[in-house]
Parts: C-alpha cells; sequence; structure tokens
C-alpha cells in the first residue's frame, strides 16, 4: 500500500503543479487575507496522552484565477495558511506551544449551473510543517509536524445581487486522500532519529483511515467599494493514527478579512464575466 | 442530466466523508477521570503501555505489573487527599526501582532512589575539595589539576552543565605531560548524552562498537525495534593516549553509566571503585489528569554484548573508600588509581 501510495502521489506531484504554469495566463485573479481565530483541541500521545484545549490564532491567504485549461473551466487556488496555537490541559498545568504552515494548491473545474450557482471540484496537493512544543517534557518536548497530502477539493458558490452589486457566500472543504508524513515511531527518541541518525517508519504513507486533513470554510463576501469584506466560519480537522501515536489537531473558528479582484484589461478575455470569485 | 451526476457525486463525496470521520473519531486516545481511581490507572496505563523494562525486572527482581494494580488501587478511596494520593502513587511507582520514574507534584517528588541510597557512597566532597587544592583549573563544568606525583585530576561531576570541544582540547593538552589520568566520574548523576560521547570520544583512536539502543514500538511489554548498534567515533581533536583510570561509585547515573559502558571498550581504560548506579532508560515525560508529571524510561540501551545495564555496571577493579583513609585525609579510590598509574 505504501508504495502504491508514494507512486500516485509522486505522479500526480508531477502532474499537478506543472500546470500552475497554465493560472498564469488567467485575467481575473481573486486574493483574499482573512484572519481567524477560535478555539483549538489537540492530543499528540507521544507528548502527553491528554486532551489540551485552547485557542488558535491564524492567517489565510488565498489566490483564485483562471487558467486556459479545459477552455478556462479550470481555476487555480493557492492557499497559505499559518496557524499558531496555545492550549492546556484541563488541569491547566500542561501547556502546548504550536505553529504550523500549510500550502495548498487545487486546480479546480468549474461547472456554472446558472447566474448564482457554480460548483467547483477537483485535485489539490498541500504540505504541512510545523512543531508542537510540551513546556513540561523533558527528552520528548517537542513533536515535529511535516506531511505532505493529496486532497479531494470541492466547494459551491452562490451570488446573489446585494446593494446593486454582488455577494457570495461559499462553502469549500478539502480532504485528504493520501498522504505522506513524518512521525517517530511509538517510543523513538529524536535523539535516536537525528543524533544517532536511526530512522525507524519515520515517513509514512496514508490514507483517510490513517491520517486525516479536512478543512472546511463557509464564507460570505459582501462588496465594500472595489473589494470585499469577507467573514465565516472556519472548521479544520487534522488527525492520524500511526506508528501507534495518536495525533490529532481540531479548530474551529470565525473569519475575517478582504477580498479583492484584479482584472487586467489588457489580457484578451476568454472567460465568462465574474468568472473568480 | 449534469446535475444529476453532481448530485450523485455530491452524495458520494459526502458519504466518503463522513466514512472516514467516522473513522478518524477513533483517532482519541483512552480518557481518565480526574479522581484517585482515575489518576491511578492512567498512571498505571502509562507505564504498563510506555515503560521499556516491565519484562526484564519481571525477571531480574519479580515485578508484577498486573498485581502492582490490584495492590495498590486496593489502597484508593474517594475521599483520599491530594497528598494521600501522592504517597499511593509514588510508591507504586517505586515498584519499578527506577531512577528515570518520578512522579512530580508541586509539593513533593516520588522516587525511589535506592540505586545509591542502599549502597556506600565511595565519595566525599570534602575529600575530593582537599585533592583539586585550590590552584585548580576549570575548564566550563570540568575541573582538573596535576597531582604531585605528575598524574593528571580531571572530574566531570555532571554532564547537565555543558563543555565543549574547546574545552577538551585544552584540558587533555594541558595534562599531556602526566603519566597517566584519573577522571573522577563519581556523583555524576548524568545529563546529556551527547556530552558523555564528546567526553568518550577523546579516548579512543577505532570505532568502536559499544552497545545498542531500542525503542518501544507498541503497547505490548515486548514490542521493541531492532536493536541498533552505538559506536562510539574517535574526536577529530585531541586524543588522549596514555593510561586512564575512571572512578565510578553508585552515584554514576544515567547518561553517566552509558558512558561508562562506552570507556569499558576504550583500550588503556581501567573503570575502578564501585558498580555504577544504572539507569540504561533514556527517559520520557507523560502526564496525570491531576495535572501531575510523570517521568519513566522509554528507550532501553545495552553494552556491547547486548546485556541489560539498567541496574548498572561492574568496575574492572573493585575498591571501597575506608573510613580509615578518610580520617586520614585519603581517598581510597583516588590513591589506588595513582598506584596503577606510576
Amino acid at each position: 500500500m505504501r508504495r502504491s501510495t508514494l507512486f500516485i502521489i509522486s505522479h500526480l506531484l508531477f502532474i499537478l503543479f506543472p500546470l500552475r504554469a497554465f493560472a498564469q495566463e488567467g485575467c481575473n485573479v481573486t486574493r483574499a487575507t482573512v484572519f481567524y481565530g477560535g478555539f483549538a483541541s489537540q492530543q499528540d500521545t507521544y507528548l502527553t496522552p491528554l486532551l489540551y484545549k485552547g485557542y488558535q490564532l491564524s492567517m489565510l491567504h488565498e489566490d483564485l484565477r483562471a487558467t486556459s485549461i479545459w477552455k478556462g473551466h479550470v481555476s487555480g487556488q493557492s492557499l497559505v495558511q499559518l496557524d499558531i496555537t496555545s492550549t492546556k490541559s484541563a488541569s491547566g498545568k500542561g501547556r502546548y506551544l504550536g505553529g504550523r504552515l500549510h500550502y495548498d494548491y487545487a486546480l479546480h473545474y468549474n461547472w456554472l449551473l446558472n447566474d448564482h450557482w457554480r460548483l467547483m471540484a477537483g485535485p489539490q496537493l498541500g504540505a504541512t510543517l510545523g512543531v508542537l512544543y510540551n513546556a513540561r517534557n523533558s527528552n520528548n518536548p517537542a513533536q515535529a509536524i511535516a506531511n505532505a497530502h493529496l486532497n479531494a477539493s470541492a466547494a459551491a458558490i452562490f451570488r446573489f445581487p446585494f446593494c446593486r452589486r454582488e455577494a457570495a457566500v461559499r462553502y469549500q472543504t478539502d480532504f485528504q486522500l493520501f498522504g505522506v508524513m513524518f512521525s517517530p515511531n511509538y517510543g523513538q527518541s529524536y535523539y535516536e532519529i537525528f543524533s544517532l541518525a536511526q530512522p525507524d517508519h519515520n515517513v509514512i504513507a496514508t490514507l483517510p483511515w490513517k491520517a486525516l486533513r479536512w478543512r472546511n470554510q463557509l464564507t460570505m463576501d459582501i462588496p465594500l467599494r472595489r473589494s470585499s469584506i469577507r467573514y465565516g466560519l472556519f472548521l479544520d480537522t487534522q488527525s492520524s493514527h500511526v506508528n501507534n501515536l495518536i495525533q490529532s489537531h481540531l479548530t474551529a473558528g470565525f473569519m475575517l478579512g478582504w477580498v479583492r479582484h484584479h482584472t487586467r484589461r489588457n489580457t484578451q478575455r476568454q472567460f465568462p464575466e465574474n468568472f473568480i470569485l | 442530466m449534469m446535475s444529476r451526476r453532481l448530485t450523485f457525486f455530491i452524495f458520494r463525496f459526502s458519504f466518503f466523508i463522513a466514512a472516514a470521520l467516522l473513522l478518524s473519531s477513533c483517532f482519541r486516545a483512552d480518557d481518565f477521570e480526574d479522581t484517585p481511581e482515575g489518576n491511578m490507572e492512567a498512571l498505571w496505563t502509562l507505564i504498563d503501555e510506555h515503560y521499556c523494562f516491565l519484562d526484564y525486572k519481571r525477571d531480574a527482581i519479580g515485578l508484577d505489573w498486573n498485581e502492582v494494580r490490584s495492590r495498590y488501587r486496593a489502597r484508593l478511596s474517594d475521599d483520599m487527599s491530594k497528598a494521600q494520593l501522592f504517597e499511593v502513587l509514588a510508591e507504586m511507582l517505586s515498584e519499578l526501582r527506577d531512577g528515570h520514574v518520578n512522579l512530580y507534584t508541586p509539593a513533593d517528588v516520588g522516587r525511589n532512589w535506592s540505586w545509591y541510597e542502599d549502597f556506600p557512597p565511595n565519595f566525599y566532597q570534602d575529600l575530593q575539595d582537599a585533592y583539586l587544592g585550590k590552584d585548580y583549573k576549570i575548564a566550563s563544568s570540568l575541573k582538573y589539576r596535576i597531582l604531585d606525583d605528575n598524574v593528571g585530576y580531571l572530574v566531570c561531576s555532571s554532564f547537565s552543565s555543558s563543555f565543549g570541544e574547546g574545552n577538551l582540547d585544552e584540558v587533555l593538552y594541558g595534562l599531556r605531560s602526566c603519566s597517566g589520568l584519573i577522571l573522577d566520574m563519581r556523583n555524576n548523576t548524568g545529563g546529556d548524552l551527547t556530552l558523555a560521547d564528546r567526553l568518550a570520544r577523546r579516548f579512543t583512536n577505532d570505532r568502536r562498537l559499544v552497545g545498542y539502543i531500542c525503542h518501544k514500538t507498541g503497547k505490548g511489554h515486548n514490542d521493541f525495534s531492532t536493536p541498533e548498534k552505538q559506536y562510539l567515533e574517535p574526536s577529530e581533536g585531541v586524543r588522549w593516549q596514555k593510561p586512564v583510570i575512571v572512578l565510578t561509585n553508585r552515584r554514576c547515573y544515567s547518561a553517566t553509566n552509558t558512558f561508562v559502558r562506552d570507556m569499558k571498550q576504550c583500550p588503556k581504560v581501567t573503570v575502578l571503585g564501585d558498580q555504577t548506579g544504572g539507569g540504561s532508560g533514556m527517559p520520557f515525560s507523560g502526564e496525570l489528569p491531576n495535572g501531575w508529571s510523570v517521568r519513566f524510561s522509554a528507550c532501553p540501551m545495552y553494552d556491547a554484548d547486548m546485556n541489560h545495564i539498567e541496574f548498572g555496571i561492574q568496575p574492572d577493579i573493585v575498591v571501597s573508600l575506608t573510613d580509615e583513609d578518610r580520617a586520614r585525609g585519603f581517598d581510597t579510590l583516588i590513591e589506588a588509581a595513582r598506584q596503577r598509574l606510576q
């Protein structure tokens, strides 16, 4: 299973990322920067068996643009997400400090159902780097987070008139299908991995029942002068059960940010008007 | 037609997500309540699933971890105080006879220090101070001097305080004219393994197999990885080429125990004194629902013949510090080492 998963992911990497070049041809671009804060729940049995709860602050930058693939029916979306978390054990004596940086790139096929509805679906490739630090532990004080994943990404967009302009409600979900992740083995120390250079099943290919990433965004864009205000809800779940270790990270929060639309007027248009939100 | 396909796709996609979420809900460790019984169960389970010497200590000292559970559970009551709960849990952990196993609370630290408390110290600070005198040199955490009979005397009292390669270069170069070196490791209770390795590398000219290390791969008492060889690589700095005598006592523990293991594989090295205290499991940390912190051995290390060194390493020459010598201001171990280095 591991070999076949690695084979699929490596080939998709070769296919999907070169397609990004087509996205540069797009004339319609939407850039959104949102900040969100909310509840976070974390568990990492390598560090401690207990569930920690607290808060997360994040920034999500989205770049959504048209491409020339399939007569302009495919859009390219890149997402850069930075998370900072601070959580505590139920007793309040243990504390996690964590940081994660996610990058995802998706190519969505767009179905324009009517003047209001648009559906998008396609593959998404991404990677995450981060660290989770437990302030109390001695030889296992931190957990390194590193993974790459292939997701299924889908979105539904509903546009409606608002003060002579258009507002939009969007729901997007990104669901991990395959992945490759780093994990120490059950009782393996980082001293063995890095000082002694003795790896032991530390790079693991995963399917959804071994590692899951499910990110959901429900947002509304309200036009305001030349840009839009975006607000909404965010739900992000990351879990894994590999090497007999459980890692889970759940966050839910409220998003607020701004959206800017760019149109290159000099470029010959080959896309529907207002194609990109 | 198109919208039907889409509906079907969305339905299947939703079903797939729901099924995966159902599976992911299994990604939760056991929850224990913050009650005396919940805390004891959490502690017992943590040790049962992660502690690396349960099978070894069953054979070596007759430890029956399941029997321990039932025996200590009988001492619990719902209305017991924190101090009473601490007493029960600390005693339960002391059954492991492991200096790397501790229960940390704001009021006290649960421990079993029988690995040195039940044995003669073979070390007195005032005697060591007398041998060092007042004009000894200090290189970071290392103290050293040349004794009257041209024997180098180097004290490494901790691997928790760092010293660098430059310190070792200077120390060994400064002692180069000596006929031999006494390396006093007594009462060094360990610290950073990389410091132990840094020091030991000065006493070999060749790459040497010094032992093995492994780790647990699952919750079973015998779920271990294949032991990996540990080698001692010769330092690229100044290396000591003359005889060395390493002084040990029962308080040589943890990283110092590993250091002695490594030094026993080096040429021209003799270990003299008492058995080391042991402590061959690299400790990890855990936590109880009430916030108390737990430390336990997680990664076992072995000697070059795959023998356990959890309960210590025998010296090449057993020497005990006598009361008569102490009364005369002599350290029996240092004097025995000096005689051998003449």
